[in-house]
C-alpha cells in the first residue's frame, strides 16, 4: 500500500469539522495539533491558518486515540506471521494509537533485557506499543518473574496470557503486584474441564463430533480468581471472558466493590458456536464462541460497562497454520483492522460505549492516557482518530498491512471505517491508507509517561 | 445430491433411500462370477488415508475396482505430511495426479469438509471417517444390511416389487456403547432415523455428550429427533430392541476416566450370555468392528448365536456394494441405473452393472 504525503515536520495539523465526541458529552469543533500537542480546540471554521495541513472531518467523529489491550505483535518467535512493523501499521490503520503488547512471545518477555529489545523495535512505528510481562518467570506458571524489577521499568500489565491453573501463584502475584501498580491478568479456563477444547461444549461441538470446552471452565477460573482478587485487595483483569455466567461473576464483583475489570474480543459480540460448524478454521476462537445467550450477554456487559474494554485479540498466524484440522488449527484472529469498524458500526452499542470500551477506558485500566483515550484539551497529547460511522468497506477491497490474513472478515462488509489517526501529533492513516510513521513515539512510551 | 458425501445428513430420505436401493443392484454385481463393472472406466478414485483403516480402505478399494476405476492409494505414513507439509499441499499435490474423487479418512473431525472447500470442480470428496464426527459410508451399510435383514430382496432380484422401498420403520435399534467418541453412531443415527426406525442411545453419561438431548434435538429434523430416546442401562431397554447396535469400547477410554472398570462396563453394557437369552427371538447383533469379544459382546454369545443373528458379516459384505453405489452416484453417469435384465436406456451399453456384467 501507497504511504501518503506526510506533513512536514513541524506542520501544523487542523482537523476540521467533525463532531467530538467525549465523555462529557458531543460537540463540533476544529483542533489544531503541532508539536506533538493539541494546540487548541476551537469552534469550526474559526482561526483557520494557511499553512495547516487539514484533514476533512466534516460529518464524522472525533475521538481520543484507541487503546488495544490485546495484541500479539508477533516478535520475537513469530516473525512469519507479523512483525512489530505491520502489526503497529494495522493498529494505527484501524484507529488505535496504542496497543498493548502481550508478553507470550518466543522467549516470553519476563526480564528486562525482552523488555529493552521490545522498546527498541517498537520505536518509530505506526503507533505506541505498550508492553506487558509475564506473571511467571518464562511464562511456566512455576515462580513470579522479576515483576518488581519490570515495574520500575514501567510496566504495569502482567499477565502469562491464558489462565494460570496455581491459583495459589495468582494470589501471590495479586499480593506482590499491589505496591507496584500492577494489574494481574488472567483469561479464565479451567485445564481440566476442556480449557484448551477447539469448540464450546455444546450441541454444535456434539455434533461436530469435537470435545468442547463448557462454560463452567470459564466461571470456575473467574470465581477462584476473583476470589483471591478479595483476599489480597488486588488489581485483577479478566481477559476476554466470553460466557453469561462470568459476566454476572464480574457484575457482581464489582458490586461488591472488588478492584476487577474485565475485556471480551470484539468477534464475541458478532459470532457464535455455530459459525464455525462447517469447519472454518478461521472461526476457531481463543476462547471458543458460545451460544446466542452468551453473546447476547457479553453485548448486554459492554452497555452496563460491566466489561471494561472490548479487545482486537489480535492472534497472527502464518498462512499454512489456518490450513490446519479445524482441532489442530491454531485459534485466533488477525484483528487490528477490523476491531473498531466491527464495535463501532455494531447495531447494539452505542458510539460513546464503544469508544468507552475501545478507548477510554482502556487507556485508564493501561495507565497510558498518555498514548491514547486522553482528553480532547489544548496542552494533552495529541493521539486522535476520526472515524467515519457510515462508510461500508471490506477489507478485501481496501487492503491490508498486516501480514496475516487469518480474518473471517476479508469479504465482509464493516459500517464503520477509520478516517485518519493521529499519534503524537503525526498523521499516520488517512482514509484508509499508511501516512507515515510516529517519529516521536518512542518518547512516549508507556512506563515513561508516569 | 451434492458433489460430496460429507455426512448422511446432507441427504435426505429420499438421497439415502436412492443410495440403498442402488446398493441392491450393487450387491446383485457382487454375487455374479465376475464382480465387476466398467461403470467407472477411466475415472481414478483416490483413497487419502490420514489415519490408518484396513478395513475401509479395503472396501473403498474393493468397491472401486469393481467399478473398473483406478484406484491411487495414498497413506500418511507413507507421505510428506510427516516433514510438516499442509493438509492443503498434501491433497492439491494428489488432485493434480489428476482424480475424480477422493476418499478422505483423518482423525480429526471435518477433514473431509474443508478439504472439499478446496477441491477442484469436477472432484468429489467422500468422508471415509473423520474423527468422531461422521463415517457415511458405514451408516449407509449398516442401513442396508438392517433393511435387506428385516426386508429381504423378493425373490433375490433387486426392484422386483414395486413396493420394496427402504425403510426401517418399526424397527427399534439400541445404540449401546461409546457414544460421544463414535463417527458410526452419529452417522447410523442419521440412517436409521432417516428411514423411519426409533433409536435408543444406552451408554453412561460419560460416553454421551454432555447435553444429549440438547445434542439430538439441535441436530436431528424434530420428526426424526422425537424417535431418539436415551438410557443408561441396557436391561432397561433390552427386552425392547430388535436390534442391538455394539459399539467398539476402547481400552483408552478407561485412562480418560470415563468409565470405571471393564468388568463393570460389562456388567452394565456388555452383552453377556445371560443379556442374550432375554433377547427378542428375531433381534440382530451389530458391529463395526473390530469387536473386542469379552467387552462388548461375550465370546460365547459371538460364537452361540445362529449367523442370522450377528450381522457383522453382512455389514462388512454389504460395505463394498454401498460404497460403489456412492462412487457410482457421485462420479459415475449420475443416471439411472439399468435394471439387471434390461438394457440401460441412458448409457452406453457397458455404463452400467448390469450391460457390463460379464466383461
Amino acid at each position: 500500500m501507497a504511504e501518503q504525503q506526510l506533513p512536514a515536520a513541524g506542520e501544523m495539523l487542523v482537523l476540521a469539522g467533525g463532531e467530538i465526541v467525549e465523555r462529557t458529552g458531543r460537540r463540533h469543533a476544529d483542533i489544531t495539533v503541532l508539536d506533538g500537542q493539541i494546540a487548541a480546540v476551537d469552534p469550526p471554521g474559526t482561526n483557520r491558518n494557511g499553512s495547516a495541513h487539514v484533514v476533512d472531518a466534516s460529518g464524522r467523529v472525533v475521538a481520543a486515540g484507541l487503546v488495544d489491550l490485546f495484541s500479539r505483535l508477533g516478535e520475537p518467535g513469530n516473525e512469519e506471521a507479523e512483525t512489530v512493523a505491520t502489526a503497529t501499521a494495522a493498529a494505527a490503520l484501524g484507529g488505535f494509537t496504542a496497543v498493548l503488547a502481550q508478553p507470550d512471545t518466543d522467549p516470553p518477555l519476563d526480564r528486562l533485557g525482552q523488555l529493552a529489545e521490545l522498546r527498541r523495535n517498537a520505536t518509530g512505528r505506526h503507533c505506541a506499543v505498550i508492553a506487558a510481562a509475564t506473571i511467571t518467570a518464562d511464562r511456566a506458571g512455576k515462580r513470579l518473574s522479576p515483576m518488581a524489577e519490570l515495574a520500575d521499568a514501567g510496566v504495569r500489565w502482567f499477565t502469562d496470557v491464558g489462565p494460570l491453573a496455581d491459583i495459589g501463584l495468582l494470589r501471590r502475584a495479586l499480593q506482590y503486584a499491589g505496591p507496584l501498580s500492577g494489574t494481574v491478568s488472567v483469561r479464565p479456563a479451567t485445564a481440566h474441564l476442556g480449557g484448551t477444547a477447539a469448540m464450546a461444549e455444546g450441541a454444535v461441538s456434539a455434533r461436530m463430533g469435537l470435545a468442547g470446552e463448557p462454560a463452567a471452565s470459564e466461571e470456575l477460573s473467574a470465581s477462584a480468581a476473583i476470589g483471591v482478587a478479595r483476599l489480597t485487595g488486588g488489581r485483577l483483569h479478566l481477559d476476554r471472558i466470553s460466557a453469561a455466567r462470568t459476566v454476572e461473576l464480574v457484575r457482581a464483583a464489582k458490586a461488591e466493590g472488588i478492584d476487577v475489570s474485565a475485556s471480551v474480543a470484539a468477534e464475541h459480540l458478532l459470532f457464535v458456536d455455530a459459525d464455525a460448524d462447517s469447519y472454518d478454521t478461521l472461526m476457531r476462537a481463543e476462547p471458543p464462541y458460545r451460544t446466542a445467550l452468551d453473546r447476547a450477554a457479553l453485548i448486554a456487559g459492554v452497555n452496563d460497562r460491566t466489561i471494561d474494554a472490548v479487545v482486537s485479540g489480535h492472534s497472527p498466524v502464518p498462512p499454512q497454520a489456518k490450513d490446519l484440522p479445524f482441532d489442530e488449527a491454531p485459534p485466533g484472529v488477525a484483528a487490528l483492522e477490523t476491531c473498531a469498524a466491527l464495535v463501532l458500526g455494531h447495531p447494539d452499542i452505542s458510539v460513546e460505549t464503544a469508544l468507552d470500551a475501545l478507548a477510554w477506558r482502556p487507556a485508564e485500566l493501561a495507565s497510558a492516557t498518555q498514548l491514547g483515550g486522553g482528553a480532547i484539551e489544548p496542552g494533552q497529547p495529541a493521539n486522535l482518530v476520526v472515524f467515519d460511522l457510515d462508510r461500508p468497506w471490506t477489507l478485501a477491497e481496501r487492503g491490508s498491512v498486516s501480514m496475516a490474513r487469518n480474518t473471517p472478515h476479508r469479504g465482509r462488509e464493516l459500517g464503520a471505517m477509520a478516517m485518519a489517526t493521529v499519534v503524537a501529533g503525526h498523521l499516520v492513516a488517512a482514509d484508509g491508507a499508511l501516512c507515515g510513521t510516529a517519529g516521536t513515539v518512542a518518547a512516549l512510551f508507556a512506563g515513561n509517561t508516569r | 445430491m451434492s458433489v460430496h458425501l460429507l455426512t448422511l445428513g446432507e441427504l435426505d430420505t429420499q438421497g439415502i433411500s436412492e443410495l440403498l436401493s442402488l446398493t441392491d443392484r450393487f450387491v446383485e454385481v457382487g454375487r455374479r462370477p465376475i464382480p465387476r463393472v466398467p461403470a467407472l472406466r477411466g475415472r481414478t478414485v483416490a483413497t487419502l488415508f490420514f489415519e490408518e483403516s484396513t478395513r475401509t480402505r479395503l472396501a473403498f478399494e474393493t468397491a472401486a475396482k469393481r467399478l473398473s476405476a483406478d484406484v491411487l492409494n495414498f497413506s500418511a505414513a507413507s507421505s510428506s505430511l510427516a516433514k510438516g507439509e499442509s493438509l492443503r499441499d498434501t491433497f492439491e499435490t494428489v488432485q493434480a495426479m489428476g482424480i475424480h474423487a477422493a476418499v478422505v479418512r483423518h482423525r480429526s473431525a471435518g477433514v473431509p469438509a474443508q478439504i472439499a472447500r478446496w477441491a477442484d470442480d469436477g472432484v468429489s470428496i467422500l468422508n471415509g471417517g473423520d474423527g468422531w464426527h461422521a463415517h457415511p459410508t458405514q451408516g449407509l451399510q449398516d442401513a442396508y444390511t438392517l433393511w435387506r435383514h428385516f426386508s429381504p430382496m423378493p425373490h433375490g432380484q433387486p426392484g422386483a416389487e414395486a413396493a420394496d422401498e427402504p425403510t426401517l420403520a418399526g424397527l427399534r435399534i439400541g445404540i449401546v456403547g461409546d457414544i460421544v467418541h463414535s463417527r458410526v453412531a452419529r452417522s447410523d443415527i442419521e440412517a436409521y432415523t432417516a428411514l423411519g426406525a426409533g433409536i435408543v442411545l444406552v451408554a453412561p453419561p460419560t460416553l454421551l455428550p454432555a447435553q444429549p438431548r440438547d445434542w439430538i434435538d439441535c441436530w436431528l429434523p424434530a420428526d426424526a429427533a422425537k424417535r431418539v430416546e436415551i438410557s443408561h442401562g441396557l436391561d432397561d431397554v433390552l427386552d425392547e430392541l430388535d436390534v442391538v447396535g455394539l459399539l467398539r469400547c476402547q481400552r483408552e477410554r478407561m485412562a480418560d476416566g470415563l468409565i470405571g472398570s471393564v468388568p463393570e462396563y460389562v456388567a452394565r453394557y456388555g452383552l453377556t450370555a445371560e443379556r442374550a437369552q432375554r433377547l427378542r427371538p428375531d433381534a440382530v447383533i451389530t458391529h463395526p468392528g473390530p469387536m473386542n469379544r469379552g467387552i462388548e459382546i461375550a465370546g460365547a454369545v459371538f460364537e452361540d448365536l445362529a449367523a442370522n443373528r450377528v450381522l457383522v458379516t453382512q455389514q462388512v459384505s454389504h460395505g463394498v456394494a454401498a460404497r460403489m453405489a456412492v462412487l457410482f452416484r457421485l462420479i459415475g453417469s449420475g443416471t439411472a441405473l439399468p435394471s439387471a435384465d434390461g438394457p440401460p436406456d441412458a448409457a452406453p451399453s457397458e455404463a452400467g452393472p448390469a450391460g457390463g456384467g460379464g466383461a
